[in-house]
């Protein structure tokens, strides 16, 4: 379940609950939310920090019903106000003011920008003078007022689809090294070290593996990764996994 | 792997596996980190993070010594002229001879380049120590030899031609001595009278050939 889903059901489910426990204190709210969707913390995850997701979830939910107007907070009290505005009235609501204001003048409801972002090349330009492309925050309010914020989020995503690719095949990698009897994840690869320029020769002399030390006898096939030394064809095959070779 | 020795005998287990044959040298193994191989070559088949600390760590080791031998103006430290008119500037030699100037303070050098056979008197103020080259200090060392061996058979009238360009042909017109403003230090040297032109000019012994 991605954190929009799961923030979606914490929604529903407040929107369900509140209307009879509210006012309550934050804690108890929570708590209530969970039993009443059957969960507990573990099911939403936590952060890297130690910190369940869950809690910061209930709150991105509040932030919206309090923009919805559907509820209030008071220090750490919630209160439930009752007057349901939905985001189909706030659009309607919007609509009819700017007709009022603007005749039938076209309006633009996006955000807008200086750029047009549909030229590829201000587009290439842009990225190239944003050092933080790629990282976007869609809680941070800069990351918000950014033109780029959905082609940076896209970015981001390819760049975190990439880099979970590259730890799998890392796992892959180590684990069939493993197998062979070799622990390469303690292995320090020196900084220097071209694996991705690493050839597969037939020894012509006998030599031995960088890593494992064990000899590399005349004729074995073997690696050479160079700026590094001969390694066995298991470890060289390892590593070029590991570098998608 | 620690030492350049254990880098060295690794890189040329490598270079036999993968070519069949033995790592090449190319320069002469004294004041070299491998024994006169190719650090380019030995970086490209080990560790070359590792090769360049090393080669590093001995160039920090050989800078040392030549300061200290440079400090002391020491006979045969290696150094740089680095001013001075433009026949001297640039020249790489070693210190053959100190002494007392004819004026001013400091020391005149006499700095002989044995790979051009270049040499200049100046001031110490005017050079710079540097780092020998690989083989450098061995063909200074075989230069005195090779001069002392071969002084006795370089005698007046003799024939000679120059190892540089051996159709520039002449004759000994002087025994072979030492430099006589240099106190007794310095290589042998004679005065040759080339026959193409009858001029004169003095060549140390390892220069010519004799006929």
């Amino acid at each position: 379940m991605t954190n929009q889903e799961q923030k979606n059901l914490i929604l529903e489910a407040m929107r369900e609950i509140f209307p009879r426990i509210l006012p309550s204190r934050l804690q108890e709210a929570r708590l209530a939310i969970l039993t009443h969707m059957g969960m507990t913390h573990d099911d939403f995850g936590f952060y890297p920090s130690g910190q369940p997701k869950f809690d910061n979830l209930c709150s991105q939910a509040v932030k919206d019903l309090k923009a919805t107007g559907e509820m209030t907070t008071q220090g750490w009290v919630w209160r439930w106000s009752g007057t349901v505005v939905s985001e189909s009235n706030v659009q309607e609501m919007t609509m009819e003011l700017e007709d009022d204001l603007f005749g039938s003048v076209e309006t633009q409801t996006s955000t807008p920008s200086l750029y047009d972002l549909t030229c590829e090349e201000t587009l290439i330009r842009l990225v190239a003078t944003t050092p933080c492309f790629g990282k976007a925050v869609q809680s941070d309010p800069v990351c918000q007022g950014c033109p780029l914020l959905s082609q940076c989020c896209d970015k981001k995503g390819e760049t975190q689809q990439a880099k979970r690719e590259a730890k799998e095949a890392r796992d892959g990698a180590l684990e069939i090294a493993s197998n062979a009897g070799y622990d390469l994840s303690k292995v320090k690869v020196p900084k220097s070290a071209k694996i991705h320029k690493t050839e597969q020769i037939e020894a012509q002399g006998e030599t031995s593996c960088v890593v494992s030390g064990e000899p590399i006898l005349t004729g074995e096939i073997a690696y050479h990764i160079p700026s590094w030394g001969m390694v066995k064809k298991v470890i060289g095959d390892a590593y070029k996994t590991m570098t998608n070779l | 792997m620690n030492t350049t020795k254990q880098v060295l005998e690794y890189a040329k287990s490598v270079h036999l596996a993968i070519s069949g044959e033995p790592l090449p040298v190319e320069a002469h193994p004294t004041d070299h980190p491998y024994e006169g191989h190719n650090i380019d070559q030995i970086q490209e088949l080990v560790n070359g993070d590792l090769v360049k600390s090393q080669v590093r760590a001995f160039e920090k080791v050989l800078k040392s010594e030549m300061g200290m031998m440079f400090s002391r103006l020491d006979i045969n430290t290696p150094v740089k002229v680095c001013k001075g008119s433009k026949d001297k500037r640039g020249i790489e030699g070693f210190i053959i001879h100190a002494q007392g100037p004819l004026q001013g303070s400091g020391k005149a050098l006499f700095v002989y380049d044995v790979i051009t056979h270049k040499s200049c008197m100046v001031r110490d103020s005017a050079t710079k120590v540097r780092l020998p080259k690989p083989g450098e200090r061995y063909i200074l060392e075989e230069t005195y030899r090779v001069c002392e061996t071969l002084a006795p058979h370089f005698t007046k009238g003799k024939e000679v031609d120059l190892k540089s360009d051996t159709d520039k042909r002449g004759f000994l017109i002087s025994d072979a001595q030492k430099n006589p403003n240099l106190e007794g230090r310095g290589f042998h040297q004679v005065v040759v009278q080339w026959n193409h032109n009858g001029e004169n000019s003095t060549h140390i012994l390892t220069e010519l050939n004799l006929r």
